[in-house]
C-alpha cells in the first residue's frame, strides 16, 4: 500500500510539473501590445503569433490577433481568429462584442441555425471548465463507491445517486465539446470575395460569390480547391487560400 | 301571592299580544298558478297562500265560475327563523276548464279578523283539446306533440311541446328527442306534471317543453319523439300468495306523430340598416341622471333595452362621438329569462359623461330595429331626445405636488443608441497568457488523471477486503475452540457420533483457517505437524478421527460415546493450544 501512495505522489508532481520548463514569452507580448497601441498592426500580429508558436496559446492571443486584423480592415481574417479564440474564452464579453459587430459587417446573411438549449450552455463553457467540471464528478462518483464499500447507508446510496446523474452529465458534456473542437469543420473566407464554382478548376461554372467574414463548412481538398457548403444547398468548390479553417493542427 | 299570579297572567296576555301583532304584521294573501297556458283537456294546480294565520278561512277566488273546481287539501307552514316569525295556510285548488279562452282568476279575498284581504291576479289561456289527445284517448299510454307556432321566421324561438299522458303504474320513463340536421331542441325549465281530463278518463302528465332553432328556410319536418317505459302489471301466477303485493314490469314505447314547421326568410324588402338579426318584441329606453351638471362633472346616460324573442341577439348601441364631452362606457349587463312565452331578456348599457365646455347637449335619440313576428313587418323603436346642461364649474387648482418616489425616475425611458460603432481594445493584462489548465496538460497526463479514481477504487477492493477476510479468519481460528465447546454441549443425549465427527472437522477448519471441506486423518496429521503441533498429538488426532468415522460409518465402536466426547474435548483443547496463530 506504502509503495502505491507513493507511485501516486510521483505521478501527481510529474503532472503538475510537466510545463515548468516553458520560456517565458511576456516580452514579446509587451512589445506586440506597444505595437498595437502605436498602430503597427502587423508587427503586432507577428508578436502575437510568436507568443503562440512558443506554446502559448490563449484565447486573448486570438483575440488580440483578431482586434489586429480588423484595425487592418481584414474582416475575415478577423472573424477567423475571433472564432478560434472562442475555443479558450467563450464567454468573454469582450469577445463577443467584437465577434459579432464584425459579425454584422459581413455582407453575406449567414442562415439562422436553431439552437439545442444544451448546446447553448456547452457553448458558453470552454474546454478546460468542462474537464474539471467532469474531474470533479469523476472522483466523486469513485469516492462515493468507496465509501458505499465500507458504509452502506440511506445519505451514501442518495450521494451515490446524484453522482451517478452528474458523472454521467460530465462525462457527456465533455466528449460533446471535444468533439465540437476536434471535429470543427468550419472554415471562414478571409478573401475579400471568392467565387464558388462547380468543380475544382477556374474553367468550371461559377456558382455564386462569397464575401470575407462568412462561415462555411469545410470538406474535402483536391489540389488547390477545397470544397465548401455555405447553407443548405449551395455547395461549391472555392480556392483553397480564400477560406481558411478554423480549427488549427498547430495552434496557429 | 295575587300579585305574582297577575304578574304571570299580564305578562302572558303580553307575549299573546305580541305574538298575533307579529303574525298580523304579514297577512297577506297571494294566489298562484302552476300554469298558465293550457289546453281543455289539462287541469291546473292552483293555489291560494293566505299568510298571517292558523285559522281556516274559505277564500272567494273571482272568475272561478269557467272551471271545474275539485279540492287538493289544505297544508299549514309554521316557521321562525332568526326571531321572525311566520305563519301560513296554502289551500290547494284543481281547475278544470270548461270551455276554451282567455279567462281571469283572481282576486282571491279572504276575510281575517273583521278584515278583507285581496290577492292578485292571473291570466288563464285555455287552448282548444288537443285532436291529437282526443284520438288516443282509448289508449292507457300515449304521447302527444305540438308547436307554439307551424308558421314561423328565420330566428323567432318556437315551443316544441312533448306531453306524455299515462293512466296506469309506469315507471323508468325515458324520453328519445327527435334529432335532425335542420333543426336544434334545447329543454326549457323542468319538465311539469299534472293531471288531465280526456273524454271523462282521467290522466296523469309529464310536459316538457322545448326551444326550437334553426337556421333553415322552408319546411322542416321534426321526427316523432319516443317515450319508454316499463309498464307495472299484476303476476298472472293465481295461486301465488304475494298477489296482493307483488307485480311485474314489461318494458313498452309510444311515438308521437312527425311534425312539420314551415319557417320563412326575413323580408329583404325595408330592412333598416341597424338591422342586427333581432326577432321578436322589443321595446328602448333611456334616460340621463342629472340632467343638469357643472364642468368636468359627470352624469349617467343608461339605455335599456327589454323584449321577447332572440333576446341573444340584443345589440350593443355606440354612443355616437359628442364634441366637449369625454364618454367613459361600462360593461353592459345582460339578464335573460324562459318563460312560457319564450325568451325574455334585458340588456342594460351604460356611460359616464363627462361635459368639458359649458353649454346644452343633446343626446340621441337612440334607435333599435327588429323583425316584429306578430306584424311580421320591421319596426324601429327609439327613444327621446335627451337635453343636457352644463354649467360653468368651479376651477380647480392643478396637482403639481410629486411624490418622493416619483421625483427618482425619468419622465420618459430613451432607447440607448450608438453614437457610431468600434471594437473593443485587446487584452492587454497579464492573465492574456495564462494558459487554461486542461491545455497545460498532455494527453497521457489526461488519460492518468481520468483512470487515477477507478484506479483507487480497484485498489481498495483488491487490498482491503484481502486484509479483512484475512482477519476475519483469524478472529474465526481463536475463537474456533470456544465456538467448539458451545455446540458439543448443545447436542441433545444420547449425543449423534456423526455430529460429533462434523463438529470435530468444523473445529479443525476453523482452527487451521482452511475453506470448509473434509480432510482425512492422515492429512490432518501432516497438517498438525506442519503448524507445529506434536507429532504425539497430531497422531492421537488421527487416531480419534479413525475411532469417530469407525462408529460413524461402521455403526461400531470400542469406546462409550460418552468417553469418546470427554476425549475428543481434551484433544481439541491441546490443539488449540498447540496450534501457533
Amino acid at each position: 500500500m506504502k509503495k502505491v501512495c507513493i507511485f501516486t505522489y510521483i505521478l501527481l508532481i510529474g503532472v503538475f510539473n510537466a510545463r515548468a520548463e516553458n520560456a517565458h514569452p511576456l516580452n514579446d507580448f509587451v512589445q506586440a501590445n506597444e505595437a498595437y497601441a502605436n498602430g503597427d498592426y502587423q508587427k503586432a500580429i507577428d508578436l502575437y503569433l510568436a507568443v503562440i508558436q512558443n506554446g502559448h496559446p490563449t484565447g486573448s492571443l486570438y483575440f488580440n490577433i483578431g482586434n489586429c486584423h480588423y484595425r487592418l480592415d481584414q474582416i475575415g481574417w478577423a472573424i477567423l481568429f475571433y472564432e478560434r479564440a472562442m475555443r479558450y474564452i467563450p464567454d468573454d464579453p469582450d469577445l463577443l462584442f467584437n465577434l459579432q459587430h464584425a459579425r454584422n459587417q459581413v455582407e453575406d446573411a449567414d442562415e439562422k441555425k436553431t439552437m439545442v438549449p444544451l448546446k447553448s450552455t456547452l457553448n458558453r463553457l470552454n474546454l478546460s471548465e468542462l474537464f474539471w467540471f467532469m474531474m470533479i464528478c469523476h472522483i466523486g462518483f469513485w469516492g462515493i463507491l468507496i465509501v458505499r464499500r465500507f458504509h452502506r447507508s440511506e445519505w451514501s446510496y442518495y450521494t451515490f445517486v446524484v453522482m451517478s446523474i452528474l458523472w454521467s452529465i460530465s462525462l457527456v458534456s465533455f466528449s460533446i465539446k471535444w468533439y465540437d473542437l476536434n471535429y470543427d469543420n468550419r472554415g471562414i473566407v478571409v478573401a475579400s470575395t471568392t467565387v464558388v464554382r462547380a468543380g475544382p478548376d477556374e474553367r468550371e461554372t461559377a456558382l455564386f460569390e462569397l464575401h470575407a467574414g462568412s462561415i462555411v463548412g469545410c470538406e474535402r481538398l483536391e489540389d488547390d480547391w477545397r470544397l465548401i457548403q455555405f447553407a443548405s444547398g449551395k455547395r461549391g468548390w472555392a480556392k483553397i487560400d480564400t477560406i481558411e479553417p478554423v480549427r488549427t493542427e498547430n495552434n496557429i | 301571592m295575587r300579585i305574582n299570579r297577575h304578574k304571570t297572567y299580564i305578562t302572558c296576555i303580553m307575549i299573546i299580544l305580541a305574538w298575533t301583532s307579529v303574525l298580523n304584521a304579514s297577512t297577506g294573501v297571494s294566489l298562484d298558478l302552476d300554469r298558465t297556458s293550457v289546453t281543455q283537456t289539462d287541469a291546473i294546480k292552483m293555489t291560494v297562500k293566505i299568510s298571517g294565520t292558523q285559522s281556516a278561512v274559505t277564500p272567494q277566488v273571482a272568475g272561478i265560475q269557467n272551471f271545474r273546481v275539485e279540492s287538493g287539501g289544505t297544508s299549514s307552514n309554521f316557521s321562525m327563523v332568526n326571531g321572525q316569525v311566520s305563519s301560513s295556510i296554502n289551500q290547494t285548488y284543481y281547475l278544470y276548464p270548461k270551455r276554451a279562452g282567455k279567462f281571469t282568476l283572481g282576486p282571491a279575498i279572504v276575510q281575517i279578523n273583521g278584515k278583507n284581504y285581496r290577492s292578485n291576479v292571473v291570466t288563464v289561456t285555455v287552448s282548444k283539446q288537443s285532436q291529437d289527445a282526443a284520438q288516443q284517448s282509448h289508449q292507457p299510454v300515449f304521447v302527444t306533440v305540438s308547436l307554439s307556432d307551424t308558421r314561423a321566421y328565420v330566428g323567432q324561438t318556437i315551443f316544441y311541446t312533448v306531453k306524455f299522458y299515462y293512466s296506469i303504474a309506469v315507471r323508468n320513463i325515458g324520453i328519445v328527442q327527435p334529432e335532425g340536421h335542420d333543426f336544434e331542441l334545447k329543454q326549457v325549465g323542468k319538465h311539469s306534471e299534472y293531471n288531465a281530463n280526456v273524454k271523462g278518463k282521467k290522466y296523469n302528465v309529464i310536459e316538457i317543453r322545448y326551444s326550437l332553432t334553426t337556421d333553415k328556410t322552408g319546411i322542416v319536418t321534426i321526427p316523432p319523439t319516443i317515450m319508454k317505459m316499463n309498464v307495472l302489471q299484476r303476476s298472472n301466477s293465481r295461486h301465488n300468495i304475494f298477489d296482493n303485493f307483488f307485480t311485474s314490469s314489461r318494458p313498452h314505447s309510444v311515438q308521437s306523430k312527425p311534425l312539420k314547421l314551415n319557417i320563412s326568410p326575413l323580408p329583404q324588402a325595408n330592412q333598416p340598416s341597424n338591422f342586427t338579426g333581432l326577432v321578436g318584441a322589443f321595446t328602448i329606453q333611456a334616460s340621463l341622471n342629472p340632467r343638469k351638471i357643472e364642468t368636468n362633472e359627470s352624469t349617467t346616460l343608461s339605455l335599456i333595452i327589454k323584449g321577447t324573442g332572440n333576446v341573444q341577439l340584443m345589440p350593443d348601441i355606440s354612443m355616437p362621438e359628442i364634441k366637449h364631452i369625454k364618454v367613459y362606457s361600462d360593461k353592459p349587463e345582460i339578464s335573460i329569462n324562459e318563460t312560457a312565452s319564450g325568451y325574455t331578456g334585458q340588456k342594460i348599457m351604460k356611460w359616464a359623461l363627462v361635459p368639458q365646455k359649458e353649454g346644452n347637449y343633446s343626446l340621441g335619440p337612440f334607435a333599435l330595429s327588429f323583425f316584429s313576428t306578430k306584424e311580421g313587418q320591421y319596426k324601429t323603436v327609439s327613444t327621446e331626445k335627451m337635453n343636457l346642461t352644463v354649467t360653468p364649474g368651479k376651477k380647480r387648482p392643478m396637482q403639481t405636488q410629486i411624490t418622493p418616489s416619483d421625483q427618482n425616475l425619468p419622465a420618459v425611458k430613451k432607447e440607448v443608441k450608438f453614437f457610431q460603432r468600434d471594437i473593443l481594445p485587446v487584452h492587454d493584462h497579464s492573465a492574456a497568457l495564462q494558459i487554461n489548465t486542461y491545455d497545460q496538460l498532455s494527453l497521457w497526463q489526461r488519460w492518468i488523471m481520468f483512470s487515477f479514481p477507478p484506479f483507487v477504487y480497484l485498489l481498495v477492493v483488491v487490498f482491503f477486503f484481502r486484509k479483512t477476510r484475512l482477519k476475519i479468519e483469524k478472529l474465526t481460528a481463536k475463537k474456533a475452540f470456544v465456538h467448539f465447546n458451545k455446540n458439543i454441549s448443545k447436542l441433545q443425549s444420547p449425543k449423534n457420533v456423526a455430529e460429533m465427527l462434523k463438529l470435530f472437522h468444523q473445529f479443525l477448519n476453523q482452527r487451521l483457517q482452511r475453506n470448509g471441506g473434509t480432510m482425512t486423518p492422515d492429512e490432518v496429521e501432516k497438517i498438525l505437524i506442519h503448524t507445529g503441533i506434536t507429532s504425539d498429538i497430531a497422531n492421537e488426532t488421527r487416531t480419534m478421527l479413525h475411532k469417530l468415522e469407525a462408529a460413524v460409518y461402521t455403526g461400531q465402536s470400542d469406546q462409550d460415546i460418552e468417553v469418546l466426547e470427554t476425549s475428543m474435548c481434551e484433544l481439541a483443547k491441546k490443539l488449540d493450544k498447540g496450534i501457533k496463530s
